[in-house]
């Protein structure tokens, strides 16, 4: 009897360990699509979409337009749309996709950043070509490049854009009679009227290093669009015969931020910084209007402007950077691509995106939109419309990342100029290498 | 008659497999797969990868100038951890013992930190550190206590020292008092009578009785703290720049971020790894041969 | 015997300084916890006025700690 009970409680032990393991492996075999087709008789054919997209931020407003995407679908087509949506936290939404990816587990459409991850996965063969779809030509011209590939197939449909330069204090701005500069010298001019009426001119959070980040592209960005021979820098670092010592005038606007800025800067949190701002205790920020939102819960009252940062005294130089992130792609290896491009599509409906959009707060991308934005995206808007503004460059993450910890050692006195120029130089021919 | 042996056994594995089965799956694979890749060049992203033999191990020791700054500064936090931590562990544990009435008291209130978890700890000090300490500063008028705590690369190492210490230390002097406790009164009494210090008696007497406890937590310390994480991640995320990196954050980075170069990354956690099992070893051969039983 | 009393104090003096520093994270972050945001950048150290519950009961909400405690081994 005793030997019976022994083998008995280990066999259910061993079962239930089995079954927790089964449990989750058999979930994730059986959402692939049957693809019988009864399209045309009463019945709705039913199929499963899976939707991946990194962060939980828009879960609600995503849920209400696949809702109303579930409703088109099955009005027109007949189809009745499961949709599986997966928004896990975006510090490890990358992982999980590359891994999906790998193993031959993705999901039909899923999220990317246009500008940092387009190139690497269309390298890897994952995005398809969207080119002929009908979204395509109602992309606006400014943002249609960034969801191009390096062959100039349109492979995603945009969500988010950003229209940036620095942000700054409009009562300050107002009670000092300054209004944003054009060229380094009016900056400075700027900064010693600041500092002249005892206001700190720069709000400096360098402890994440995302922050410090941001010069690269709006130092790169401008200078490649305005001097002649800059122009194909991109092109020749992708090929190891460039060097960022042609970029050294990118240290005058960092030198100026950092010497008339706040103090314990490397003690600074993106939160706390938008805090600080909020509060009036600097006039600018270099950082972008993402920070909105945390910006107006610390000071509601709080009245800030977008403008582009001058670099140098060439007032063709000073721009707005317009970059795409968060776009839709659909999967090469889909089983569901007929399902998946309408979506797509659907994401820039004629009748229906502009609400979307309005309600995520998103800029406008594409013709249908004609919501009414932020003040201060209008006025970011404003500069673009002017073609005062430049595609965010693509320079690959890697280099965008050891900038930011370049720069924090920069200002920290642990690396000079030519060390941190020589940083990204290294950092990009690795990049190429690996990429290759 | 062998049959109740053969039984013994089945039954014996019956409980330890579902054990086993987790071990396997959650443990040894992962690492079999991680010394696997680590000489190929996969970037966890495309489907073929190439096998590069020692290239990422040579690499990792001759031209990744930030591992090896990682090394250099983890060896140093693990070389003042092990002397603090065990240091300071053994100091209260001896000087608990010595009271009567409030032992009970002031042990529950230095276990306290140990309670609370090491990333919060690294928040709660954080938020001493960068607000709490410079205010009290200016109101007190003590300057020195207004330092760039997390921002300034030379202030910043014992910074995360202090932290480690605050949260680990209690640990180690349970194990130290319980350890203390074993000693039995009529040895320390025998050295009294022939006339001992207090100093001679901890130092003969003591200090061999608890040699085992010693050797588990040197082990302890040396094992956790070249694994050192979150406390770096909570406080200076390892920075500036990459200052105050920890092995375990380089690795991080060289992985999920950078250029996503998994077979790199796991190249280096191999070298980690191996580093670990050779000071562990040597650690434990010495300390094991200076045990005494009673 | 008297010669013990010096060492007494200097033992029981480390052991009081010790736990003031293992406790005062903690009571910074409880005191502090307890204050609206104007009352903590004003001073860290004071003493709450009044004990503002609700940041608790926000932290629950808004980061949804329930859901996370359950999944916590």
């Amino acid at each position: 009897m005793k030997r019976a009970w022994k083998g008995a409680v280990s066999t259910v032990l061993a079962a239930a360990l089995l079954a927790g393991c089964g449990g989750n492996g058999g979930g994730n075999a059986d959402s692939s699509n049957t693809g019988s087709a009864d399209a045309g008789s009463g019945k709705p054919r039913s199929v499963t979409l899976r939707l991946f997209v990194e962060g939980p931020r828009f879960k609600e407003y995503f849920d209400k337009y696949i809702e109303q995407f579930k409703a088109k679908q099955l009005a027109e087509k007949n189809i009745e749309v499961n949709v599986q949506l997966e928004m896990p936290p975006t510090e490890n939404a990358a992982q999980i996709l590359k891994t999906r990816l790998a193993s031959n587990d993705a999901p039909d459409v899923f999220s990317l950043h246009a500008i940092n991850n387009i190139s690497q996965y269309n390298k890897a063969g994952y995005l398809m070509d969207l080119s002929d779809q009908p979204f395509v030509d109602k992309l606006l011209d400014s943002v249609k490049p960034a969801v191009t590939n390096e062959e100039g197939k349109v492979v995603a449909v945009p969500l988010e854009t950003l229209s940036w330069g620095y942000l700054y204090n409009k009562k300050i701005f107002s009670e000092q009679g300054i209004t944003p500069p054009t060229t380094l010298t009016e900056m400075k001019a700027a900064v010693d009227k600041l500092k002249a009426a005892n206001i700190t001119p720069f709000l400096l959070s360098y402890k994440d290093a995302s922050i410090p980040q941001l010069f690269l592209p709006l130092t790169v960005g401008a200078l490649v669009n305005t001097e002649d021979n800059k122009k194909d820098f991109i092109e020749r670092m992708n090929k190891n015969e460039g060097s960022f010592s042609e970029m050294k005038s990118m240290f005058e606007v960092i030198d100026l931020v950092n010497k008339n800025g706040t103090d314990k800067a490397l003690e600074v949190g993106a939160d706390d910084g938008a805090a600080a701002f909020a509060q009036g205790k600097a006039a600018m920020w270099v950082e972008g209007p993402w920070y909105a939102e945390s910006i107006l819960k610390s000071n509601p009252d709080m009245e800030f402007g977008v403008a582009p940062l001058p670099i140098n005294d060439n007032p063709e130089a000073t721009m707005i950077n317009l970059s795409v992130s968060t776009s839709l792609a659909v999967y090469s290896g889909s089983k569901n691509k007929e399902v998946a491009i309408d979506f797509v599509n659907y994401i820039l409906d004629d009748k229906d995106s502009n609400a979307f959009f309005e309600s995520l707060k998103f800029n406008p991308v594409a013709t249908v939109h004609t919501f009414e934005s932020y003040p201060w995206i209008k006025e970011a808007s404003e500069y673009v419309k002017q073609g005062k503004a430049y595609q965010d460059p693509r320079i690959p993450q890697s280099v965008k990342d050891e900038v930011g910890k370049a720069l924090q050692s920069y200002f920290a006195g642990l690396m000079t100029q030519d060390e941190v120029m020589k940083a990204l130089d290294k950092t990009w021919q690795s990049s190429n290498k690996v990429n290759k | 008659m062998e049959l109740k042996g053969s039984k013994k056994y089945l039954s014996l594995a019956a409980f330890v497999t579902p054990a086993l089965i987790l071990y396997t799956l959650f443990l040894l694979i992962p690492t079999i797969g991680g010394i696997y890749y680590s000489f190929t060049d996969w970037d966890g992203l495309n489907q073929d990868y190439n096998f590069i033999g020692f290239g990422n191990f040579v690499e990792a020791l001759r031209d990744d100038p930030d591992f090896l700054h990682s090394l250099w500064f983890t060896m140093k936090y693990v070389v003042f951890m092990i002397v603090l931590q065990n240091g300071l562990a053994l100091l209260l544990a001896v000087f608990i013992e010595t009271r009567r009435r409030t032992k009970g008291l002031f042990r529950t209130v230095l276990f306290m930190p140990n309670m609370i978890s090491i990333i919060i700890s690294a928040f709660m000090w954080t938020f001493v550190f960068s607000q709490v300490l410079p205010q009290l500063a200016v109101k007190t008028g003590l300057m020195f206590l207004d330092q760039s705590y997390l921002g300034d690369p030379k202030v910043s190492f014992f910074s995360i020292l202090i932290v480690s210490l605050w949260n680990g230390v209690g640990y180690l002097m349970i194990i130290y008092i319980a350890a203390m406790q074993g000693v039995p009164q009529s040895m320390k009494e025998a050295a009294m009578i022939d006339g001992a210090t207090p100093f001679q008696s901890f130092f003969k007497v003591t200090l061999p009785m608890i040699a085992h406890a010693i050797t588990i937590c040197l082990f302890l310390t040396l094992n956790n703290a070249f694994k050192v994480y979150e406390v770096v991640f909570g406080l200076t995320g390892g920075g500036p720049g990459r200052a105050t990196q920890v092995i375990t954050m380089n690795i991080y980075e060289e992985a999920f971020s950078n250029n996503f170069r998994y077979g790199y990354a796991n190249a280096k956690s191999v070298i980690l790894f191996v580093m670990i099992l050779i000071f562990t070893l040597i650690q434990i051969k010495m300390t094991k041969k200076r045990e005494v039983e009673a | 015997m008297r010669a013990k009393r010096i060492p007494n104090l200097f033992i029981l003096a480390v052991l009081v300084v010790s736990s003031a520093i293992a406790l005062f994270p903690i009571y910074m972050a409880v005191i502090n916890s307890l204050k609206t945001q104007g009352e903590m950048f004003e001073s860290f150290l004071s003493l709450p006025t009044s004990l503002h519950f609700e940041n608790y009961s926000q932290a629950f909400v808004k980061l949804d700690l329930l859901h996370s405690a359950l999944n916590s081994p």
